[in-house]
């Protein structure tokens, strides 16, 4: 691991250090920052399937590294405004759940996906993610300020994905570290998606 | 442990490792206590008299921080000759706009209008093409303008001296807008990511701005 490496992962997990955790419904703008923070980071399935973006896209390269996470955001929300209006998405759970299964799978498998498809899956998914923080949107302390926490905390998810999938330059292990980081984004996946249809 | 002793008024080698390692520590705490402290208001109290009212208020609202950040991240990739206009722009747009906020009825749906701006800024920034002076001074003098007549806006309720609440809100921009620029300038001469870096970051800012619209619209 690069000396550069160990830097950004140590400014990467210092920055994803936010403040105390407090109740949900903190008053004004820190309620809302904190809470739009803090949302993405609560839910496991939310935190792994972020973090297998940027997983993915550092172990697919370039243009990748950088597409996905900017779709993956930007998608998020789209799906955040169809929360806000309550336009119903299906099964929101089991998209986000099934996110971090295929996401996971997909690394494991270190499968190489045309740009465009890979793109299409991190943001459809994105959409499910973004549904289920939206839908709490409205009752954040201050809408703006939850709605910049969940997107910094998603953009700072994806670049400690990315710092960790800088590990596949380093040979001979590197590429099955990361591949295993994978598997354990699947498994996480797989035990939301039973909770998701019941089975757990 | 002899070797950790000073000889000669020369530092060992293992003495100047140990120095290292310290200085690292020291680093690496003073990096951990950035880890962002809530702010707990967003109209910080006129205890501290109006300049540093207005000046915090830009400060407290993570919404005013976004759009300066993302004006400076397009404004750090041009080149200095040109980029050191937008400074210009920025200051000339505060007072306008704090000036029409303090002494006009003017209204405007102040939170759409912060949304077009965050989206302005955000799809410049992530199409990262080069542009003359002239119009990053127009475009940063336009958001500017926008920013501070919003953050004026908020105090026409209450009894301020205007010319320290808005003094305090055009020097907090313009200041925050210089070191913003400076350390996004800093970081590009270092490592050629950052500049792909600043265009995801860009698109990340245009997603808040579409998400403030659409919510100051739905709501």
């Amino acid at each position: 691991m690069t000396q550069n490496t160990k830097y950004a992962l140590a400014l990467i997990i210092a920055t994803c250090a936010s403040g105390m955790a407090q109740a949900h419904t903190t008053e004004g703008v820190a309620g809302g920052l904190e809470s739009g923070i803090l949302h993405p980071i609560m839910g496991l399935d939310h935190l792994v399937a972020m973090v297998a973006v940027g997983l993915w896209g550092a172990q697919l390269g370039r243009p990748l590294i950088y597409a996905l996470p900017v779709a993956f955001p930007l998608m998020m929300v789209v799906g955040g405004l169809l929360g806000v209006a309550d336009l119903g998405v299906p099964a929101a759970e089991v998209g986000i759940a099934a996110s971090a299964v295929v996401l996971g799978l997909l690394i494991t498998l270190a499968l190489r996906l045309r740009t465009a498809l890979a793109v299409a899956i991190v943001a459809a998914f994105a959409i499910f993610h973004g549904y289920a923080h939206g839908q709490e949107l409205p009752e954040a302390a201050s809408q703006i300020s939850y709605g910049i926490g969940f997107v910094i905390s998603t953009g700072l998810l994806h670049a400690a994905g990315i710092v960790i999938g800088l590990l596949n330059d380093w040979k001979p292990i590197g590429p099955w570290l990361v591949r295993s980081c994978g598997g354990i984004v699947a498994l996480v996946g797989l035990y939301y998606l039973a909770g998701a249809l019941g089975f757990a | 442990m002899g070797s950790l002793l000073l000889s000669d008024s020369t530092i060992s080698p293992a003495l100047l490792v140990l120095l290292k390692t310290i200085a690292k520590s020291i680093a690496a705490v003073l990096v951990f206590s950035l880890a962002a402290q809530p702010a707990y208001a967003h109209l910080v109290g006129v205890e501290f008299g109006d300049f540093y009212a207005g000046a915090l208020h830009i400060v407290s609202a993570p919404e005013h921080l976004a759009i300066l950040f993302g004006v400076a991240l397009l404004a750090a990739f041009h080149p200095r000759e040109v980029s050191r206009w937008i400074l210009l722009g920025v200051l000339v747009g505060l007072v306008a706009g704090v000036v029409l906020a303090a002494f006009t009825p003017l209204e405007i749906p102040l939170e759409s209008a912060m949304a077009i701006t965050l989206i302005l800024a955000g799809i410049l920034g992530v199409v990262a093409r080069p542009m003359p002076a002239f119009a990053l001074v127009v475009m940063g003098g336009v958001i500017a303008m926008v920013h501070g007549f919003v953050n004026a806006a908020s105090a026409r309720t209450v009894d301020v001296d205007w010319l320290l609440y808005g003094g305090g809100i055009v020097a907090a921009g313009t200041v925050l807008i210089i070191l913003f620029i400076a350390a996004v300038a800093t970081l590009a001469e270092a490592a050629s990511w950052i500049r792909i870096t600043a265009r995801a970051l860009s698109s990340w800012i245009s997603a808040i701005g579409l998400l403030y619209l659409a919510v100051s619209l739905i709501a």
